[in-house]
C-alpha cells in the first residue's frame, strides 16, 4: 500500500512540474513575435490611427480607424507632436493646425506622457517601506540622496544611513509637523518617485489612517506638510508621482474602485479621466498630452482602448480595437488541446510570482481523449489489467498528456 | 531499533554535517565581510537606494548554499548504503523498510533544516547590522525559497541515490531538478511572498516518495 502511495505522490509531483515547464517549452518553440499595437489620436485628421505588427519579421500596418492605410512617413506626419523631430528634419515646421502655430520648442515643451502599468501599483509589487526624502530646495543644481531615510510607523521615523540608527531630531520634527497638520498614524500608503534623475523633487504623498492625503516635502531641511483637499473617502489605492517641468500635474491617483485621476497643481484639484472598460490590474495605461489634445490609451493582451479629450479632459472621441496579438492563432488552439491546464508562475502585471492552475478550456478534452486511448493501448501491450490500474486512467482523465507521461515513466510496481 | 537506526544515520552524517556547517558559516562570514567592504567604499545612501529601489540582492551569495548542503547530506547518508549493496543489509533489519527509509530521511531533513534555520538567523542578523529591520525581514523572505530548496535537494539526492535502475534515476533527476528550479524563478526581492506556502506544501508531499525507490531496491536485489 505504502509503495503505491509513494508512487502516486511522485506522479503528482511529476505532473505539477510538467504543467509548469512543458507549456513554457511549447511557447519557446512556437511563439511568434507580436508587438503591441501603438494607438494615437491624430490632431491633423481628428481620427484614431494605429501601427500594428501583423506577421513575421517587420510586417507592420499603419492605418486609421476607418481602415485607410498610410505609409510610415505620412503616418508620422499625422502625429506631429510625437514625431516633432522628424517633422523638423522634413522641413514641416512650424506646424499650422486649427489656427494655431507650433514651432519645435513649443512642441517639445508641451508634450508629456503619464504611464501606469499594473506592476507599478503599490499592492501589486513588493517594496521595502523605507524611502529617502530628498531636499526639494537644494540651492544647487541637481538632486542628491540625503544621509537618512524614513519609514512610517506610529511616527515618521528617520534612520541615519551611516549609523543605521533612528535620528530622533528629524523624527520628532517631521512627526510633529504631520500631527499638527492633522495626520493620523499609521500611514496607509507612501508614494513618491525615488530618484535623483529628475528635474526637481516633489517629495511624497502619504495617505493617513483615515484616508486623508498629505503632501510631505523637505525644504531647506524643514518639514513641509500640506493636507490636501483630496476627499478621504476616495479610498486611494495608488499615487504615481511624475515630476515634470510643466508643473501642471503632480501625478496619477488610482482609487480602489479603479477610477483614475490626475492630481493638478491647482490646489490638488482632481481631474477624473473618462475611461471606460479600464482595469488597472490587467491593463497598461498611457496618457499622451499635447498642446491640443489629451489621449488616454489603455490595453490588456487582447484589446486596446483609447479616449481622446480636449485640454479640459472632456471626451471628444473613443475607439477600441482588437489587437493582432489578441487574435487566436492556430498554435494557441493546438496548445489548448495538448495541455488541459498549466501552472502559471510568472505574471508581468505583478512583482509577485504566482503558482496557479489555469485551465485551458474544452479543447483540452481532445488531448485527454487521445491520451486515454494511448494509455489503454500501452496498458494492454504491457499486459497491465485496466481494472487493477483504474487509478492511472483516472489520473490521465484529469491531467491529459501530463498524466500519460507521468504514469508511463513511473510505471506500476509488479 | 529506531533509536539504533537514528544513531547509525547520525554517525554517517556527523563528519559531513561538520563540513557543511563550516562551509555555511564561511559563506555567511564572507557575506558580512563583503557588505562591510561595500559600505566602506560606497556611500551608504546609494547602497540603500540600490537595495530598496533598484532591488539589488546584496545577499545573493547564499542562493545555492542550502541546496549544496542538501546534496552533501543526502549523498553522505545514501551513497555509502549503495556501495557494495550495504542497503540490502539494512533492509533485512527487523523494522519495516518504509519506516527505515522515512526515519533515515527525517534525520537528513532535520540536519538540513537546522543548518537552514542557522543560515536564516545569521542572514537576518547580518543584514540588520547594515540596513533597517524592514530590509532584514525582506532578506529573510527573499531567501526563504532558497532555503526551502535545501530539503528539496536533499530529497532529490536520496531518491536518485536509492533508485536501482538508471532510467528511473534520470526520471528522478528531471523531476527533482524541475522542482528545485521552481525556487529560483525570480531575482527580485520578496517575489515568493504569496506562493511560498504552495511550494512548501508540495515539498512536504514529496517526503513519502522516498519509500518507492527503497521498495524497488529491495525487489531488484531480491
Amino acid at each position: 500500500m505504502l509503495p503505491k502511495l509513494s508512487r502516486y505522490t511522485l506522479i503528482l509531483l511529476a505532473i505539477v512540474i510538467m504543467s509548469v515547464y512543458l507549456p513554457r517549452l511549447y511557447h519557446k518553440v512556437f511563439d511568434e513575435k507580436t508587438g503591441k499595437t501603438q494607438l494615437f489620436f491624430s490632431p491633423v485628421i481628428k481620427k484614431f490611427v494605429f501601427r500594428e505588427m501583423v506577421g513575421e519579421g517587420h510586417q507592420f500596418i499603419t492605418r486609421d480607424e476607418t481602415g485607410k492605410d498610410y505609409d510610415r512617413q505620412t503616418f508620422e506626419t499625422l502625429m506631429p507632436f510625437i514625431y516633432y523631430k522628424n517633422m523638423d528634419l522634413w522641413g514641416k515646421l512650424p506646424l499650422h493646425i486649427d489656427g494655431h502655430v507650433f514651432d519645435k520648442e513649443t512642441m517639445k515643451k508641451n508634450r508629456q506622457v503619464f504611464e501606469l502599468k499594473p506592476h507599478m501599483i503599490a499592492d501589486r509589487s513588493p517594496r521595502i517601506q523605507v524611502f529617502p526624502l530628498l531636499e526639494s530646495q537644494p540651492g544647487r543644481t541637481g538632486l542628491r540622496f540625503p544621509e537618512d531615510a524614513f519609514r512610517m510607523t506610529d511616527r515618521m521615523e528617520f534612520i541615519n544611513v551611516d549609523t543605521n540608527t533612528v535620528d530622533k531630531r528629524l523624527t520628532e520634527q517631521f512627526t510633529g509637523a504631520l500631527r499638527e497638520a492633522g495626520f493620523v498614524f499609521p500611514a496607509r500608503l507612501v508614494a513618491g518617485r525615488v530618484s535623483i534623475l529628475k528635474p526637481f523633487d516633489e517629495g511624497f504623498f502619504v495617505v493617513d489612517a483615515n484616508g486623508g492625503v498629505y503632501h510631505v516635502k523637505r525644504a531647506k531641511g524643514q518639514p513641509v506638510v500640506i493636507k490636501t483637499p483630496i476627499p478621504s473617502d476616495l479610498t486611494v489605492r495608488n499615487i504615481k508621482v511624475t515630476e515634470n517641468k510643466k508643473r501642471e500635474i503632480y501625478g496619477t491617483l488610482l482609487t480602489k474602485d479603479g477610477e483614475l485621476y490626475l492630481i493638478s497643481y491647482d490646489n490638488y484639484h482632481l481631474i477624473k479621466l473618462p475611461l471606460e472598460n479600464y482595469d488597472p490590474d490587467t491593463m497598461d495605461f498611457k496618457l499622451l498630452v499635447n498642446p491640443l489634445y489629451r489621449t488616454a490609451v489603455y490595453s490588456d493582451d487582447h484589446t486596446i482602448y483609447a479616449v481622446a479629450m480636449d485640454t479640459r479632459y472632456r471626451p471628444i472621441a473613443r475607439y477600441r480595437h482588437v489587437m493582432f496579438s489578441g487574435r487566436r492563432i492556430p498554435a494557441g488552439t493546438v496548445y489548448k488541446a495538448l495541455f488541459p491546464f498549466y501552472i502559471k508562475t510568472t505574471d508581468k502585471t505583478s512583482g509577485y510570482l504566482r503558482f496557479d492552475v489555469i485551465r485551458n478550456g474544452p479543447s483540452a478534452l481532445i488531448g485527454i481523449a487521445f491520451s486515454l486511448v494511448f494509455a489503454i493501448v500501452v496498458m494492454n501491450a504491457r499486459k497491465l489489467g485496466l481494472r487493477k490500474h483504474w487509478a492511472d486512467l483516472a489520473i490521465i482523465m484529469f491531467t491529459g498528456l501530463y498524466g500519460l507521461i507521468a504514469v508511463t515513466i513511473i510505471e506500476p510496481e509488479p | 531499533m529506531l533509536a539504533s537506526i537514528l544513531y547509525k544515520e547520525w554517525l554517517k552524517i556527523r563528519p559531513y554535517l561538520a563540513i557543511v556547517f563550516l562551509f555555511n558559516a564561511a559563506v555567511l562570514v564572507y557575506l558580512f565581510i563583503d557588505l562591510r567592504h561595500l559600505f566602506a567604499i560606497e556611500h551608504a545612501e546609494m547602497i540603500w537606494y540600490w537595495a530598496f529601489q533598484i532591488g539589488t540582492l546584496h545577499y545573493a551569495h547564499i542562493k545555492y548554499l542550502l541546496p549544496i548542503t542538501g546534496v552533501i547530506i543526502g549523498a553522505a547518508q545514501f551513497v555509502p548504503e549503495m556501495i557494495g549493496h550495504r542497503f540490502r543489509l539494512s533492509l533485512h533489519l527487523p523494522v519495516r523498510s518504509d519506516a527505515l527509509v522515512l526515519w533515515s530521511g527525517l534525520i537528513g531533513l532535520l540536519a538540513v533544516g537546522i543548518i537552514g534555520v542557522l543560515d536564516a538567523l545569521s542572514l537576518y542578523a547580518i543584514i540588520g547590522i547594515f540596513f533597517p529591520s524592514e530590509a532584514a525581514e525582506s532578506a529573510l523572505l527573499t531567501a526563504l525559497p532558497w532555503l526551502f530548496a535545501g530539503p528539496v535537494t536533499y530529497l532529490g539526492t536520496a531518491l536518485v541515490t536509492m533508485e536501482p535502475r538508471l532510467v528511473r534515476k534520470l526520471v528522478y533527476i528531471a523531476v527533482s531538478g524541475g522542482f528545485l528550479w521552481l525556487f529560483y524563478q525570480s531575482n527580485d526581492y520578496e517575489s515568493y511572498n504569496r506562493v511560498l506556502w504552495k511550494l512548501a506544501l508540495l515539498a512536504l508531499l514529496s517526503v513519502p516518495s522516498l519509500i518507492l525507490p527503497a521498495y524497488r531496491y529491495r525487489n531488484a536485489s531480491s
